[in-house]
């Protein structure tokens, strides 16, 4: 595999000067907001005196810059801060509400790939077919409709109208007292298999196929959409036509080798879809209401809680560049053209 | 009479195109023995790929076949099933095409390819078996160190031995007959002389049976004992290669030939033939190359010549050599 060190450094640095730039940034605007946060801060019954000395402690009342600066220090000393909402650190907090939406993105996303890319290869084998236009309509359809709209039509049919799935949350609270479920790393759907749950684990499934689904959509197709487009071209590459000439099966021509040319960049495309695929997530998360970081922003947004709005934003910053980094490092492990 | 490899008759194509049908190839027969090699010569647009293409089942969709047969060992190929041909294609049929380097997946190594052909093609699972038979089939298509080319991806490998590794792959499995779609073509000179050196040696040690696709009279004088000299989709010549180069009976065969630049001639205009080809949408009537022919006569716009055994084994396709019908 062609990953070399000056590759893995020069991301490294990257990955560095996109938090400094994202913190910059969403720490001015967040400040720029006429809001009140120390009111949040000293709490509902607060005397004026008490709201003074709250401005004080949280520095609301020094220049932006000296602000700006002593949040840099404490955030590359790991310091995010502490929420205005819920007083606990901002870093604790994320790692607390992010297995949910992991979950959520992976489930999302092996739906995306474990669907998508077959249809994708159907589409082009059986180009110019009646399948080929179904697949070419739906895969549009599904990149192109907005995933709040959807998640709120699917929650409003399956869960409230015909109550086949449960509609909200991920697990149903009375399932894990019954059995006693503890959470190991969060993931539920994992920590049941793990202490071999089945009725939380089937529980904990039943919550996530809705929200994942919806939030499949999107990645699905557009990773048919790819596919397709990049197997009618491998198809008519003479190494494909050579493949068949010299005797290969067919079956073994298009799933072997055809194949693993259109993974690479459908994967790529994929990392790339990533981030419009999380900001999904946060609106699906709050639909579903759904316990994961879209929610935790979405709440640290109303309630003016700025260190975990920054601290929420970049963590999403951080964890979209290091995505790129491992689809690059797996591009170069496909191909080995390709040296990083 | 020796075994006859391959047989076409009367092989009759067009493309259906939006502008009308075009007959890309029309009433062209030939055969090849055993051992023996044919060169299709032809300027590009001849139709000879098509044939080609054709006798490899790989023709576009938009190509139809009218007429005609094609018998490779007594079994006709346009009346088999696909399953049926599938048997065939890539085992008693093989190919080496004109652009080396992109006729490899360029995600596998040249090993991996050849081991899906041997493992599908002669039905062996033993993967140390394959290797070795790979391994035999690339040293015996000229290429050194062939345990590094096995493990090489194809952008580590020079067209030449891509070319020799294609080879390679056509020659593991035994063909009845290897047919080469201008091979030479993409590579530069010294190369060209070198791949055609080897297939030749396969050619004699092997008994290999070619089809040669070329543009080039000089490949065809190099390796091939018969030549077919096809233009605008109708054969015109067809004999000995020595026999046509020696003594060329068709018009076209001569300008060809006369075309052909000669180290230490003068410094002169190379001739060329005036004109290009026909509109194959509305082929003329009479002989196909009669409008660029200088000795065109009358009937040769009216009637359509046939193909003539003027000396023994020396076919032509001309009004010229048909008595009675030339003044």
């Amino acid at each position: 595999m062609g990953v070399s060190r000056e590759y893995l450094i020069q991301r490294t640095l990257l990955l560095f000067a996109v938090v400094l730039g994202v913190v910059i940034i969403v720490f001015i605007i967040t400040r720029i907001i006429p809001a009140h946060p120390e009111l949040l801060w000293a709490g509902p019954h607060a005397t004026l005196k008490q709201i003074e000395e709250a401005r004080k402690e949280l520095m609301l009342d020094k220049p932006i810059y000296v602000q700006l600066y002593y949040y840099l220090i404490n955030f590359f000393k790991g310091n995010w801060g502490v929420s205005w909402r819920t007083h606990r650190p901002v870093f604790d907090d994320i790692i607390n509400y992010l297995p949910a939406t992991l979950e959520l993105v992976t489930v999302a996303f092996i739906i995306a790939i474990v669907v998508g890319i077959p249809l994708g290869v159907l589409a082009a084998i059986k180009r110019g077919s009646w399948i080929d236009a179904v697949i070419r309509v739906l895969s549009v359809t599904g990149a192109s409709v907005p995933v709040f709209w959807l998640a709120m039509i699917a929650q409003l049919i399956f869960s409230s109208k015909l109550g086949w799935l449960p509609g909200f949350k991920r697990v149903d609270e009375i399932v894990v007292l019954e059995t006693g479920f503890r959470k190991i790393t969060g993931f539920i759907l994992l920590d049941s298999l793990i202490e071999r749950n089945w009725a939380v684990f089937i529980d904990a499934l039943k919550h996530i196929i809705l929200p994942s689904l919806v939030l499949s959509v999107y990645p699905m197709g557009l990773s048919a959409r790819m596919t397709r487009a990049l197997m009618i071209e491998v198809l008519n590459e003479q190494h494909f036509r050579a493949s068949i000439a010299w005797g290969i099966p067919k079956r073994t021509a298009l799933f072997k080798y055809a194949l693993k040319n259109v993974i690479a960049p459908v994967i790529a495309s994929l990392g790339l879809s990533f981030g419009y695929t999380l900001v999904g997530a946060y609106l699906v998360e709050l639909i579903f209401n759904w316990p994961g970081l879209g929610y935790y922003t979405a709440m640290a947004l109303l309630s003016y809680d700025y260190p975990a709005i920054i601290g929420s934003i970049t963590f999403v910053a951080i964890f979209y560049t290091v995505i790129n980094m491992i689809v690059d490092i797996i591009h170069a492990a496909i191909d080995p053209r390709v040296k990083l | 009479m020796k075994h006859k490899v391959l047989e076409v008759n009367d092989l009759t194509i067009i493309y259906r195109t939006l502008e009308g049908n075009v007959h890309a190839v029309d009433d062209v027969s030939f055969s090849i023995e055993k051992g023996e090699s044919l060169c299709l010569v032809g300027e590009s647009g001849s139709g000879k790929s098509t044939i080609a293409l054709a006798i490899m089942r790989a023709l576009p969709p938009n190509a139809k076949i009218l007429r005609g047969e094609i018998i490779l060992n007594g079994k006709d190929l346009l009346r088999m099933d696909e399953k049926e041909f599938s048997k065939i294609r890539g085992k008693e049929l093989s190919i080496i095409f004109q652009d080396p380097a992109a006729s490899f997946n360029p995600l596998f190594t040249v090993g991996e390819t050849i081991s899906d052909v041997l493992k599908y093609k002669l039905g062996i699972n033993d993967k140390k078996k394959i290797k070795e038979i790979a391994l035999r089939a690339l040293k015996e298509a000229g290429l050194p160190d062939v345990e590094r080319v096995y493990n090489s991806y194809p952008h580590e490998l020079s067209g030449g031995m891509l070319q020799r590794a294609s080879i390679a792959i056509a020659i593991s499995v035994n063909p009845s007959l290897l047919i080469a779609d201008e091979p030479t073509t993409m590579l530069d000179v010294t190369l060209q002389a070198q791949i055609l050196e080897t297939l030749k040696d396969l050619k004699d040690r092997l008994g290999l049976s070619i089809l040669f696709v070329t543009h080039n009279l000089g490949v065809a004088a190099f390796i091939c004992d018969k030549t077919l000299i096809v233009y605008a989709g109708r054969a015109l010549e067809y004999g000995s290669t020595e026999e046509i180069l020696k003594r060329p009976l068709h018009p076209y065969t001569r300008k060809l030939l006369k075309s052909v630049p000669r180290i230490g001639a003068k410094r002169e205009k190379l001739p060329f033939i005036p004109g290009s080809l026909p509109d194959l949408r509305n082929p003329p009537r009479g002989c196909i190359f009669a409008p660029r022919c200088e000795e065109a006569r009358e009937i040769c716009f009216k009637v359509r010549p046939k193909m003539l055994e003027y000396h023994p084994g020396h076919y032509v396709a001309c009004h010229k050599y048909s008595e009675g019908n030339w003044g």
